[in-house]
């Protein structure tokens, strides 16, 4: 196994203007010789990179981001915790479809449900927010009763956590996380669309 | 001493990301969004890896490659318009560049105490005991200290801070070109206790789990809130 040195200097790999962007000093040297006179060249300095501890890929999460804050938004606090619950609900929902046991699956869902109105409050998060809530609310509009099936039911599992761990992700980001719902068969345009199409087709 | 004797003289947000090589085609439409909404933008540098430009003589704001960052001279206390430029600077900057993740994210705040002289300055850091200066000889000389400083740094599973403290002397000397009868010469020397923290976050996070407001107010509140047990209040 490699021996690894890591130095942490203090002062090097700072919050800071980036390097490129100061001014850097280019040395000159003179080389001075018996015969021939002086000559005056300028080095242009390689790159350095300070070493500053082993390169991380870690992924930080939400929680990790803002935990140990005390001031964190409303929203933000009221989003996380309600979409761990719901996590915890469709978690529920997937156990119960896995003993076949639909009736526990659908009310598992339904508690899941019944949250939804109270994230759509917290939609001051970001537009993508909204667009993900307001089409989880839409897809269970339009279903009318009828239960998630266990592949929808994983799908709206994988919506969840992506919005959990992103709570503010962009619009465009949204609409590609909501489409793989609708590649499960649940409809995201509100149900009065269709009679707004009706009156415009009129 | 409290972080209320200091005044904010500078903060720095900087966020980090894998090569964008995008900023070689989109720094144009970067900064052209950016001078619709800035229109006192002055360019300082455009170079195929770093673009960088100044706004109102107060920011510096600088992208390359693989970072951008914000710098704020004489904030308001609060960092409210630091806050709203560096949100929409953010915004732009991963939308134009394409970027999905930063590997770092850091705010450096950067708080000063004026001193009329090296003693008093000196004496000021101190104060806040964290550094044991023994009396008499010492390395067998018997002159006195001046311009300490102290540095360290926490590093936690997702975030790390490195605390700063030290005396600075600032001298400027400023003679104006002859002929120019509406300048005066300048000369001053002062002292200055400064206090600088930097707090960064550790591994990556997603755009989607970053907003500004939330990050920079909470670094803010730690940093005023924590602050104290380091200026010996």
């Amino acid at each position: 196994m490699e021996t690894e040195v890591t130095a942490y200097p203090n002062g090097h790999d700072s919050t800071g203007l980036p390097e490129g962007a100061e001014t850097r000093l280019v040395p000159e040297i003179q080389i001075i010789r018996a015969s021939g006179g002086s000559e005056s060249r300028v080095v242009e300095l390689p790159e350095s990179r300070p070493v500053t501890g082993r390169p991380t890929a870690r992924r930080i999460t939400t929680e990790e981001l803002y935990s140990r804050f005390e001031n964190v938004s409303p929203e933000l606090n009221s989003a996380v915790r309600l979409l761990s619950l719901s996590l915890e609900y469709i978690d529920q929902s997937l156990l119960a479809h896995r003993d076949n046991d639909s009736i526990e699956a659908d009310d598992a869902t339904q508690r899941m449900q019944g949250l939804l109105p109270e994230l759509f409050c917290c939609r001051s998060l970001g537009d993508g927010f909204g667009i993900v809530v307001n089409g989880l609310m839409c897809a269970f509009q339009n279903l009318a009763g009828i239960p998630l099936r266990r592949d929808q039911a994983e799908k709206v599992r994988q919506t969840l956590i992506k919005l959990r761990s992103e709570p503010f992700l962009r619009a465009e980001d949204a609409v590609q996380s909501i489409d793989v719902l609708e590649e499960v068969g649940l409809v995201l345009e509100p149900a009065e669309f269709n009679y707004l199409a009706d009156i415009l087709d009129e | 001493m409290d972080l209320s004797d200091f005044e904010l003289d500078q903060s720095i947000f900087e966020f980090r990301y894998s090569p964008s090589y995008l900023h070689w085609d989109k720094a144009g439409f970067l900064w052209n969004d950016a001078q619709i909404k800035w229109p006192k933008l002055k360019i300082k540098r455009g170079e195929p890896n770093v673009t960088s430009f100044t706004l109102d003589n107060t920011y510096e704001i600088a992208v390359t490659l693989e970072k951008a960052s914000v710098v704020c001279y004489f904030p308001k206390s609060d960092l409210a318009d630091f806050i709203e430029k560096v949100d929409y600077f953010v915004g732009a900057t991963s939308k134009q560049l394409d970027i999905s993740q930063f590997t770092r994210v850091g705010l450096r705040l950067l708080y000063l105490k004026p001193y009329p002289n090296v003693e008093s300055a000196s004496g000021a850091f101190l104060q806040a005991k964290l550094l044991n200066l023994p009396g008499g000889l010492n390395f067998g000389l018997d002159g006195s200290f001046s311009l300490p400083e102290f540095a360290v740094r926490w590093e936690g599973s997702a975030a790390g801070v490195t605390v700063r403290l030290r005396t600075e002397g600032r001298k400027i000397d400023f003679d104006p070109p002859m002929g120019i009868r509406e300048l005066e010469p300048f000369h001053q020397e002062k002292f200055v206790l400064v206090y600088d923290i930097d707090y960064f976050t550790k591994g990556t996070l997603t755009v989607g789990q970053f907003r500004t407001q939330d990050w920079i107010s909470n670094v803010l509140h730690v940093v005023r809130r924590d602050s104290r047990k380091f200026l010996g209040a």
